[in-house]
Protein backbone atom coordinates (compact mmCIF):
# COMPACT_ATOMS: atom_id res chain seq x y z
CA UNK A 1 0.00 0.00 0.00
CA UNK A 2 1.55 3.33 -0.96
CA UNK A 3 1.26 6.18 1.59
CA UNK A 4 3.66 9.04 2.25
CA UNK A 5 7.50 8.00 2.27
CA UNK A 6 10.08 10.48 3.64
CA UNK A 7 12.15 12.14 1.07
CA UNK A 8 13.55 15.38 -0.26
CA UNK A 9 12.76 15.23 -3.90
CA UNK A 10 11.26 18.53 -5.56
CA UNK A 11 7.81 17.07 -4.76
CA UNK A 12 8.37 16.37 -0.75
CA UNK A 13 10.02 19.98 -0.41
CA UNK A 14 7.39 21.89 -2.64
CA UNK A 15 4.04 23.31 -1.05
CA UNK A 16 1.56 20.63 -1.21
CA UNK A 17 -0.90 22.75 -3.42
CA UNK A 18 2.39 23.13 -5.94
CA UNK A 19 2.95 19.89 -5.87
CA UNK A 20 -0.65 19.28 -6.43
CA UNK A 21 -1.09 21.17 -9.50
CA UNK A 22 2.27 20.09 -10.94
CA UNK A 23 0.41 16.84 -10.74
CA UNK A 24 -2.58 17.37 -11.75
CA UNK A 25 -0.88 19.49 -14.77
CA UNK A 26 0.93 16.26 -15.81
CA UNK A 27 -2.75 14.05 -15.67
CA UNK A 28 -4.17 16.50 -17.63
CA UNK A 29 -1.90 16.64 -20.19
CA UNK A 30 -2.14 13.08 -20.75
CA UNK A 31 -5.99 13.13 -21.32
CA UNK A 32 -5.73 16.43 -23.89
CA UNK A 33 -2.41 16.24 -25.58
CA UNK A 34 -2.93 14.14 -28.50
CA UNK A 35 -1.65 11.41 -30.52
CA UNK A 36 1.18 9.90 -29.23
CA UNK A 37 2.65 12.71 -27.32
CA UNK A 38 0.30 11.76 -24.25
CA UNK A 39 2.10 8.56 -24.24
CA UNK A 40 5.70 10.13 -23.53
CA UNK A 41 3.95 11.37 -20.17
CA UNK A 42 4.46 8.20 -18.65
CA UNK A 43 7.85 8.84 -19.25
CA UNK A 44 7.23 11.98 -16.92
CA UNK A 45 5.54 10.00 -14.50
CA UNK A 46 8.45 7.20 -14.01
CA UNK A 47 10.68 10.37 -13.82
CA UNK A 48 9.22 11.72 -11.26
CA UNK A 49 8.97 8.27 -9.14
CA UNK A 50 12.68 8.09 -9.27
CA UNK A 51 13.47 12.43 -8.72
CA UNK A 52 11.42 11.45 -5.74
CA UNK A 53 13.11 8.01 -4.86
CA UNK A 54 10.05 6.13 -4.03
CA UNK A 55 10.21 2.60 -6.09
CA UNK A 56 7.31 1.45 -3.83
CA UNK A 57 4.98 3.66 -6.17
CA UNK A 58 5.99 0.76 -8.84
CA UNK A 59 4.91 -1.65 -7.01
CA UNK A 60 1.16 -0.80 -6.93
CA UNK A 61 1.17 1.12 -10.14
CA UNK A 62 2.06 -1.78 -12.50
CA UNK A 63 -0.73 -3.99 -11.31
CA UNK A 64 -3.13 -1.22 -11.28
CA UNK A 65 -2.34 -0.42 -15.05
CA UNK A 66 -2.01 -3.76 -16.15
CA UNK A 67 -5.21 -4.56 -16.59
CA UNK A 68 -6.07 -1.40 -18.30
CA UNK A 69 -3.05 -2.14 -20.81
CA UNK A 70 -4.47 -5.50 -21.70
CA UNK A 71 -8.41 -4.84 -21.90
CA UNK A 72 -7.69 -1.43 -23.97
CA UNK A 73 -5.01 -3.73 -26.31
CA UNK A 74 -7.53 -6.53 -26.88
CA UNK A 75 -10.57 -4.49 -27.59
CA UNK A 76 -8.96 -1.50 -29.73
CA UNK A 77 -5.79 -3.51 -31.60
CA UNK A 78 -6.48 -7.46 -31.63
CA UNK A 79 -10.26 -6.96 -32.20
CA UNK A 80 -10.49 -3.66 -34.10
CA UNK A 81 -7.47 -3.03 -35.32
CA UNK A 82 -6.21 0.16 -33.88
CA UNK A 83 -3.48 -1.09 -31.70
CA UNK A 84 -2.23 2.78 -31.79
CA UNK A 85 -5.09 3.57 -30.07
CA UNK A 86 -5.07 0.86 -26.93
CA UNK A 87 -1.69 2.59 -26.53
CA UNK A 88 -2.54 5.95 -26.01
CA UNK A 89 -5.77 5.15 -24.00
CA UNK A 90 -3.53 2.65 -21.41
CA UNK A 91 -0.84 4.81 -21.12
CA UNK A 92 -3.01 8.16 -20.57
CA UNK A 93 -4.32 5.98 -17.83
CA UNK A 94 -0.69 4.62 -16.98
CA UNK A 95 0.14 8.24 -16.44
CA UNK A 96 -2.48 9.05 -14.00
CA UNK A 97 -2.03 6.23 -11.74
CA UNK A 98 1.80 7.13 -12.11
CA UNK A 99 1.81 10.98 -10.89
CA UNK A 100 -1.35 10.40 -8.14
CA UNK A 101 0.49 7.74 -6.89
CA UNK A 102 4.15 9.64 -6.52
CA UNK A 103 2.18 12.75 -5.13
CA UNK A 104 0.55 10.44 -2.46
CA UNK A 105 4.22 9.10 -1.77
CA UNK A 106 5.61 12.15 -2.08
CA UNK A 107 3.36 14.67 0.28
CA UNK A 108 2.31 14.19 3.88
CA UNK A 109 -1.28 14.27 4.48
CA UNK A 110 -0.63 16.64 6.96
CA UNK A 111 1.28 19.05 4.60
CA UNK A 112 -1.91 18.88 2.14
CA UNK A 113 -4.44 19.48 5.65
CA UNK A 114 -2.35 22.59 6.66
CA UNK A 115 -2.13 23.75 3.29
CA UNK A 116 -5.52 23.85 2.65
CA UNK A 117 -6.03 25.24 6.37
CA UNK A 118 -3.75 27.97 5.90
CA UNK A 119 -5.46 28.80 2.68
CA UNK A 120 -8.52 29.58 4.80
CA UNK A 121 -10.02 26.32 3.23
CA UNK A 122 -13.35 25.42 5.02
CA UNK A 123 -12.89 22.50 7.46
CA UNK A 124 -15.35 19.75 4.81
CA UNK A 125 -13.06 20.23 2.40
CA UNK A 126 -9.86 19.91 4.39
CA UNK A 127 -11.83 16.62 6.31
CA UNK A 128 -12.47 15.47 2.91
CA UNK A 129 -8.84 15.48 1.53
CA UNK A 130 -8.14 13.89 4.96
CA UNK A 131 -10.39 11.41 5.42
CA UNK A 132 -9.84 10.20 1.57
CA UNK A 133 -6.32 9.81 1.76
CA UNK A 134 -6.63 7.98 4.98
CA UNK A 135 -9.68 5.93 4.22
CA UNK A 136 -8.08 3.12 2.06
CA UNK A 137 -5.74 2.44 5.45
CA UNK A 138 -8.60 2.67 7.45
CA UNK A 139 -10.33 0.12 5.57
CA UNK A 140 -7.86 -2.25 5.00
CA UNK A 141 -7.31 -2.58 8.76
CA UNK A 142 -11.00 -3.07 9.87
CA UNK A 143 -10.96 -5.64 7.40
CA UNK A 144 -7.91 -7.30 8.59
CA UNK A 145 -9.59 -6.99 11.75
CA UNK A 146 -12.82 -8.62 10.65
CA UNK A 147 -10.74 -11.44 9.00
CA UNK A 148 -9.22 -12.14 12.34
CA UNK A 149 -12.09 -12.16 13.91
CA UNK A 150 -14.58 -14.63 11.53
CA UNK A 151 -11.60 -17.08 11.37
CA UNK A 152 -11.53 -17.49 14.53
CA UNK A 153 -15.27 -18.34 14.49
CA UNK A 154 -14.01 -20.80 12.52
CA UNK A 155 -14.68 -19.34 9.09
CA UNK A 156 -12.50 -20.55 6.17
CA UNK A 157 -11.97 -18.08 3.96
CA UNK A 158 -9.60 -20.39 1.48
CA UNK A 159 -10.69 -23.03 -0.93
CA UNK A 160 -11.95 -23.01 -4.14
CA UNK A 161 -13.63 -20.67 -5.69
CA UNK A 162 -16.88 -21.14 -4.41
CA UNK A 163 -15.78 -21.26 -0.75
CA UNK A 164 -14.33 -18.30 -1.30
CA UNK A 165 -17.13 -16.00 -2.54
CA UNK A 166 -18.97 -17.54 0.14
CA UNK A 167 -16.94 -16.23 2.61
CA UNK A 168 -17.29 -12.65 1.13
CA UNK A 169 -21.05 -12.34 3.15
CA UNK A 170 -19.56 -12.89 6.65
CA UNK A 171 -16.62 -10.41 5.72
CA UNK A 172 -18.33 -7.77 3.75
CA UNK A 173 -21.38 -7.08 6.38
CA UNK A 174 -19.37 -6.48 9.58
CA UNK A 175 -16.47 -4.30 7.86
CA UNK A 176 -19.46 -2.16 6.01
CA UNK A 177 -21.65 -2.27 9.50
CA UNK A 178 -18.02 -1.12 11.52
CA UNK A 179 -17.34 1.68 9.13
CA UNK A 180 -20.69 3.02 9.32
CA UNK A 181 -20.43 2.93 13.20
CA UNK A 182 -17.73 4.14 13.11
CA UNK A 183 -18.47 7.23 10.92
CA UNK A 184 -21.48 7.57 13.42
CA UNK A 185 -19.08 8.21 16.48
CA UNK A 186 -16.74 9.63 14.68
CA UNK A 187 -18.97 12.53 13.81
CA UNK A 188 -19.88 12.55 17.03
CA UNK A 189 -16.32 13.04 18.15
CA UNK A 190 -15.65 16.07 15.58
CA UNK A 191 -19.13 17.67 16.55
CA UNK A 192 -17.68 17.94 19.88
CA UNK A 193 -14.43 18.94 19.21
CA UNK A 194 -15.56 22.21 17.53
CA UNK A 195 -15.28 20.98 13.95
CA UNK A 196 -18.88 22.47 13.77
CA UNK A 197 -17.85 26.24 15.27
CA UNK A 198 -18.09 28.14 12.53
CA UNK A 199 -15.11 29.86 12.60
CA UNK A 200 -11.58 29.70 10.75
CA UNK A 201 -9.73 26.96 12.01
CA UNK A 202 -6.19 27.83 12.92
CA UNK A 203 -3.46 26.11 10.76
CA UNK A 204 -0.92 24.41 12.88
CA UNK A 205 2.12 24.26 11.18
CA UNK A 206 1.18 25.99 8.07
CA UNK A 207 3.66 25.05 5.28
CA UNK A 208 6.05 27.62 3.77
CA UNK A 209 4.99 28.82 0.44
CA UNK A 210 8.18 30.67 -1.42
CA UNK A 211 7.23 32.81 -4.66
CA UNK A 212 8.74 30.42 -6.80
CA UNK A 213 6.35 27.99 -6.30
CA UNK A 214 3.15 30.02 -6.20
CA UNK A 215 4.58 31.26 -9.71
CA UNK A 216 4.86 27.67 -10.57
CA UNK A 217 1.32 27.29 -9.12
CA UNK A 218 -0.12 29.96 -11.43
CA UNK A 219 1.69 28.41 -14.73
CA UNK A 220 0.58 25.25 -13.51
CA UNK A 221 -3.14 26.27 -13.50
CA UNK A 222 -2.59 28.68 -16.67
CA UNK A 223 -1.35 25.69 -18.74
CA UNK A 224 -4.03 23.04 -17.14
CA UNK A 225 -6.77 26.25 -18.66
CA UNK A 226 -5.03 26.43 -21.72
CA UNK A 227 -4.71 22.32 -22.61
CA UNK A 228 -8.29 21.80 -21.63
CA UNK A 229 -9.53 25.26 -24.19
CA UNK A 230 -7.46 23.68 -26.76
CA UNK A 231 -9.16 20.48 -26.45
CA UNK A 232 -12.31 21.62 -26.22
CA UNK A 233 -11.67 23.72 -29.62
CA UNK A 234 -9.81 20.90 -31.36
CA UNK A 235 -12.82 18.83 -31.07
CA UNK B 1 -19.64 29.94 35.65
CA UNK B 2 -21.01 29.78 39.60
CA UNK B 3 -20.58 26.70 41.49
CA UNK B 4 -23.95 25.36 41.86
CA UNK B 5 -25.47 26.99 38.68
CA UNK B 6 -27.53 23.99 36.64
CA UNK B 7 -25.78 23.48 32.95
CA UNK B 8 -27.29 21.26 31.79
CA UNK B 9 -31.06 20.69 32.40
CA UNK B 10 -33.22 17.83 31.14
CA UNK B 11 -36.89 17.83 31.92
CA UNK B 12 -39.37 14.72 31.03
CA UNK B 13 -37.16 13.93 27.95
CA UNK B 14 -37.81 10.99 26.27
CA UNK B 15 -35.49 9.74 22.71
CA UNK B 16 -35.98 7.07 20.24
CA UNK B 17 -32.60 6.14 18.05
CA UNK B 18 -33.83 6.53 14.35
CA UNK B 19 -35.38 3.40 13.02
CA UNK B 20 -35.76 1.93 17.11
CA UNK B 21 -39.28 0.57 18.48
CA UNK B 22 -38.97 1.79 21.73
CA UNK B 23 -37.65 5.03 24.17
CA UNK B 24 -33.93 4.98 24.88
CA UNK B 25 -34.67 7.53 27.54
CA UNK B 26 -38.37 7.95 28.79
CA UNK B 27 -39.35 10.59 31.33
CA UNK B 28 -35.99 12.03 32.34
CA UNK B 29 -35.32 14.93 34.71
CA UNK B 30 -32.08 15.56 35.78
CA UNK B 31 -30.01 18.66 36.81
CA UNK B 32 -26.14 18.66 35.95
CA UNK B 33 -24.64 21.16 38.29
CA UNK B 34 -21.40 23.31 38.00
CA UNK B 35 -18.94 22.26 41.00
CA UNK B 36 -20.05 18.69 40.80
CA UNK B 37 -19.10 15.19 39.87
CA UNK B 38 -21.61 13.14 39.06
CA UNK B 39 -21.72 9.35 38.58
CA UNK B 40 -24.44 7.94 35.89
CA UNK B 41 -24.66 4.49 36.55
CA UNK B 42 -26.68 1.67 35.71
CA UNK B 43 -26.96 -2.06 34.23
CA UNK B 44 -25.80 -2.13 29.90
CA UNK B 45 -28.62 -0.90 28.28
CA UNK B 46 -29.94 1.25 30.92
CA UNK B 47 -29.06 4.92 28.99
CA UNK B 48 -26.78 6.25 30.28
CA UNK B 49 -24.46 6.30 27.20
CA UNK B 50 -27.82 8.25 25.44
CA UNK B 51 -28.32 10.57 27.93
CA UNK B 52 -24.72 11.37 27.74
CA UNK B 53 -25.86 12.03 23.98
CA UNK B 54 -28.43 14.35 25.17
CA UNK B 55 -26.64 16.38 27.79
CA UNK B 56 -24.19 17.02 24.80
CA UNK B 57 -26.52 18.52 22.84
CA UNK B 58 -26.21 16.06 20.06
CA UNK B 59 -30.20 14.77 20.40
CA UNK B 60 -31.30 15.10 17.92
CA UNK B 61 -29.16 17.45 15.98
CA UNK B 62 -26.59 15.67 14.69
CA UNK B 63 -28.32 11.44 15.93
CA UNK B 64 -31.02 12.20 14.47
CA UNK B 65 -34.46 10.46 15.91
CA UNK B 66 -37.44 11.86 17.78
CA UNK B 67 -36.58 13.90 21.58
CA UNK B 68 -39.57 15.12 23.46
CA UNK B 69 -39.93 16.87 26.71
CA UNK B 70 -37.18 19.95 27.30
CA UNK B 71 -33.45 19.88 27.19
CA UNK B 72 -31.46 23.38 27.99
CA UNK B 73 -27.78 22.87 27.59
CA UNK B 74 -25.77 25.98 28.90
CA UNK B 75 -28.92 27.96 28.30
CA UNK B 76 -29.67 26.93 24.52
CA UNK B 77 -32.77 24.61 23.74
CA UNK B 78 -31.39 21.07 22.17
CA UNK B 79 -33.90 21.69 19.17
CA UNK B 80 -32.19 24.75 18.46
CA UNK B 81 -30.29 24.66 14.82
CA UNK B 82 -27.68 26.89 15.62
CA UNK B 83 -26.64 24.85 19.11
CA UNK B 84 -23.79 23.40 17.39
CA UNK B 85 -21.99 26.33 17.37
CA UNK B 86 -22.81 27.85 20.46
CA UNK B 87 -21.54 24.64 22.41
CA UNK B 88 -18.32 24.16 20.35
CA UNK B 89 -15.84 23.82 22.87
CA UNK B 90 -17.79 23.96 25.56
CA UNK B 91 -18.91 20.63 25.68
CA UNK B 92 -16.83 18.25 25.64
CA UNK B 93 -17.72 13.98 25.13
CA UNK B 94 -15.37 11.37 25.84
CA UNK B 95 -16.74 8.15 24.07
CA UNK B 96 -15.42 4.44 25.50
CA UNK B 97 -13.82 4.21 22.02
CA UNK B 98 -11.00 6.05 21.52
CA UNK B 99 -9.83 4.77 18.16
CA UNK B 100 -13.34 6.16 16.88
CA UNK B 101 -12.79 9.41 18.15
CA UNK B 102 -9.30 10.58 16.16
CA UNK B 103 -9.82 13.05 14.19
CA UNK B 104 -8.21 11.62 11.08
CA UNK B 105 -6.35 15.34 10.41
CA UNK B 106 -3.69 14.86 12.82
CA UNK B 107 -0.74 12.75 12.25
CA UNK B 108 0.91 12.99 15.69
CA UNK B 109 -0.29 12.89 19.10
CA UNK B 110 0.17 16.96 19.56
CA UNK B 111 -1.32 18.15 16.68
CA UNK B 112 -4.25 15.50 17.89
CA UNK B 113 -4.77 17.45 21.00
CA UNK B 114 -4.39 20.42 18.90
CA UNK B 115 -7.28 19.85 16.87
CA UNK B 116 -10.10 21.24 18.96
CA UNK B 117 -8.45 24.42 19.95
CA UNK B 118 -7.30 24.76 16.63
CA UNK B 119 -10.96 24.23 15.43
CA UNK B 120 -12.09 26.77 17.93
CA UNK B 121 -9.62 29.47 15.81
CA UNK B 122 -7.89 29.87 19.18
CA UNK B 123 -4.21 31.83 18.45
CA UNK B 124 -0.86 29.99 18.44
CA UNK B 125 0.48 30.32 21.47
CA UNK B 126 -2.94 29.96 23.19
CA UNK B 127 -3.07 26.12 21.16
CA UNK B 128 0.66 25.59 22.70
CA UNK B 129 -0.09 26.42 25.83
CA UNK B 130 -3.18 24.60 26.59
CA UNK B 131 -1.52 21.49 24.85
CA UNK B 132 1.13 21.57 26.82
CA UNK B 133 -1.01 21.64 30.04
CA UNK B 134 -3.64 19.10 29.12
CA UNK B 135 -0.71 16.86 27.98
CA UNK B 136 1.30 17.31 31.10
CA UNK B 137 -2.22 16.91 33.19
CA UNK B 138 -2.69 13.35 31.67
CA UNK B 139 0.53 12.52 31.83
CA UNK B 140 1.15 11.72 27.80
CA UNK B 141 4.27 14.36 26.90
CA UNK B 142 6.54 11.41 26.12
CA UNK B 143 3.57 10.62 23.48
CA UNK B 144 3.79 13.98 21.57
CA UNK B 145 5.49 13.34 18.91
CA UNK B 146 3.70 9.75 17.70
CA UNK B 147 1.24 8.86 15.29
CA UNK B 148 -2.34 8.63 16.88
CA UNK B 149 -3.10 5.95 15.27
CA UNK B 150 -0.10 3.56 16.62
CA UNK B 151 -0.62 4.11 19.99
CA UNK B 152 -2.19 1.29 22.34
CA UNK B 153 -5.38 2.04 23.62
CA UNK B 154 -4.67 2.81 26.85
CA UNK B 155 -2.37 5.89 25.99
CA UNK B 156 -4.81 6.78 23.15
CA UNK B 157 -7.68 7.14 25.56
CA UNK B 158 -5.26 9.32 27.74
CA UNK B 159 -4.79 11.39 24.52
CA UNK B 160 -8.53 11.40 23.85
CA UNK B 161 -9.11 12.71 27.33
CA UNK B 162 -6.17 15.43 26.95
CA UNK B 163 -8.32 16.42 23.27
CA UNK B 164 -11.15 17.08 25.14
CA UNK B 165 -10.00 18.70 28.69
CA UNK B 166 -7.72 20.65 26.53
CA UNK B 167 -10.69 23.04 25.39
CA UNK B 168 -11.66 23.06 28.98
CA UNK B 169 -14.94 22.60 28.56
CA UNK B 170 -17.98 23.72 30.32
CA UNK B 171 -19.76 20.36 30.39
CA UNK B 172 -17.07 17.35 30.52
CA UNK B 173 -18.98 14.39 29.89
CA UNK B 174 -17.31 10.79 30.06
CA UNK B 175 -18.71 7.41 28.98
CA UNK B 176 -16.71 4.95 30.42
CA UNK B 177 -13.45 6.86 30.22
CA UNK B 178 -11.09 4.08 31.95
CA UNK B 179 -12.22 0.67 30.18
CA UNK B 180 -8.79 1.00 27.94
CA UNK B 181 -6.60 1.83 31.09
CA UNK B 182 -4.72 -0.21 33.81
CA UNK B 183 -6.23 0.28 36.99
CA UNK B 184 -3.70 2.90 38.62
CA UNK B 185 -3.75 5.04 35.45
CA UNK B 186 -7.70 4.88 35.90
CA UNK B 187 -7.36 5.89 39.32
CA UNK B 188 -5.01 8.92 38.47
CA UNK B 189 -8.05 9.98 35.90
CA UNK B 190 -10.52 9.53 38.20
CA UNK B 191 -8.65 11.81 41.24
CA UNK B 192 -8.31 14.45 37.93
CA UNK B 193 -12.28 15.27 37.97
CA UNK B 194 -13.08 16.84 41.32
CA UNK B 195 -10.75 19.50 39.79
CA UNK B 196 -11.99 19.20 36.52
CA UNK B 197 -15.44 19.92 38.02
CA UNK B 198 -14.43 22.75 39.86
CA UNK B 199 -16.03 25.44 37.92
CA UNK B 200 -17.64 23.30 35.78
CA UNK B 201 -20.30 19.88 35.41
CA UNK B 202 -18.67 16.22 35.36
CA UNK B 203 -20.94 13.76 33.95
CA UNK B 204 -19.44 10.44 34.44
CA UNK B 205 -21.03 6.97 33.39
CA UNK B 206 -19.46 3.97 34.15
CA UNK B 207 -20.39 0.46 35.82
CA UNK B 208 -17.01 1.02 37.90
CA UNK B 209 -18.50 2.16 40.96
CA UNK B 210 -15.97 0.96 43.11
CA UNK B 211 -13.21 3.30 41.62
CA UNK B 212 -16.18 6.32 40.97
CA UNK B 213 -17.73 6.80 44.05
CA UNK B 214 -14.53 8.46 45.75
CA UNK B 215 -14.47 11.60 43.38
CA UNK B 216 -18.53 11.57 42.87
CA UNK B 217 -20.71 14.20 44.88
CA UNK B 218 -23.62 12.65 43.24
CA UNK B 219 -24.80 9.03 41.56
CA UNK B 220 -27.73 8.90 39.80
CA UNK B 221 -29.06 4.93 38.66
CA UNK B 222 -30.43 4.28 35.63
CA UNK B 223 -32.36 1.12 34.60
CA UNK B 224 -33.94 0.46 31.33
CA UNK B 225 -33.98 4.64 30.09
CA UNK B 226 -35.79 5.46 33.26
CA UNK B 227 -33.72 7.51 36.28
CA UNK B 228 -34.60 4.90 39.30
CA UNK B 229 -32.05 7.23 41.60
CA UNK B 230 -30.80 10.45 42.08
CA UNK B 231 -29.17 11.61 45.15
CA UNK B 232 -25.91 12.45 47.26
CA UNK B 233 -23.38 9.67 46.69
CA UNK B 234 -23.74 8.21 50.09
CA UNK B 235 -27.60 8.30 50.39
CA UNK B 236 -27.34 6.40 46.76
CA UNK B 237 -24.36 3.71 47.74
CA UNK B 238 -26.44 2.84 50.95
CA UNK B 239 -29.60 1.83 49.97
CA UNK B 240 -30.54 -2.08 50.65
CA UNK B 241 -33.21 -1.33 47.21
CA UNK B 242 -30.21 -0.20 45.02
CA UNK B 243 -27.63 -2.78 45.90
CA UNK B 244 -27.28 -4.03 43.02
CA UNK B 245 -25.19 -0.92 42.31
CA UNK B 246 -23.35 0.07 45.42
CA UNK B 247 -19.90 -1.19 45.47
CA UNK B 248 -18.63 -4.72 45.23
CA UNK B 249 -17.46 -4.65 49.45
CA UNK B 250 -21.45 -3.02 49.95
CA UNK B 251 -22.88 -5.78 47.56
CA UNK B 252 -20.77 -8.65 49.64
CA UNK B 253 -21.81 -7.23 52.87
CA UNK B 254 -25.52 -7.02 51.40
CA UNK B 255 -25.76 -10.18 50.80
CA UNK B 256 -24.16 -11.58 53.77
CA UNK B 257 -27.03 -9.82 55.67
CA UNK B 258 -25.22 -6.65 56.84
CA UNK B 259 -27.71 -3.51 57.91
CA UNK B 260 -26.16 -0.98 57.24
CA UNK B 261 -23.86 -2.39 55.10
CA UNK B 262 -20.32 -0.40 54.79
CA UNK B 263 -19.10 0.69 51.41
CA UNK B 264 -15.63 0.59 51.32
CA UNK B 265 -13.07 -2.18 52.60
CA UNK B 266 -11.81 0.72 55.03
CA UNK B 267 -15.17 0.95 56.49
CA UNK B 268 -15.48 -2.50 57.21
CA UNK B 269 -12.24 -3.02 58.97
CA UNK B 270 -13.43 -0.14 61.28
CA UNK B 271 -16.26 -1.26 61.89
CA UNK B 272 -15.62 -5.14 61.75
CA UNK B 273 -11.68 -5.34 62.09
CA UNK B 274 -10.54 -6.53 65.35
Amino acid sequence: MVGYVPGNGPLHRAHPLTAFSLVALIATGAFTLPGMWNSSLVAVGLLLVFIEKVPGVLKMAIPLSLPFWFFLLLIHGAMGGDWERGVILAARITTMVLVFLVFLASVHPARLVEALVARRAPFSVAFLFSATLQAVPDLRGRAVAVLEAQRCRGLRVGGGVVNRVRSLVPLTIPLVMSALAGLDERTVALETRGAGAGVAKTPLNPPSDPLTGRVVRWLSLTMIVVLIWLRATRS
Amino acid sequence: MAKGDALVTLSQVSYRYPGADEDALESIDVEFRAGEVTLLTGALDAGCSTLLLVAAGLVPRVMGGRLTGSATILGGDVKEEKLGARLAGRVGLLLPTPWTQLSGMAFNVRDEIAFGPSNLGWNKSDIDDGVNRAMEKLGVEHLADRDPTQLSGGELQKVMMASIVVMEPDVLLLDEPAVELDPPSAQTLYDMLPDLARDAVVVVASTDVDRVYRVADRIVVMDSGKIVANGPREEILRKPELASNTTTVGMAFYRAGVEPFPISVEEAVERFGS
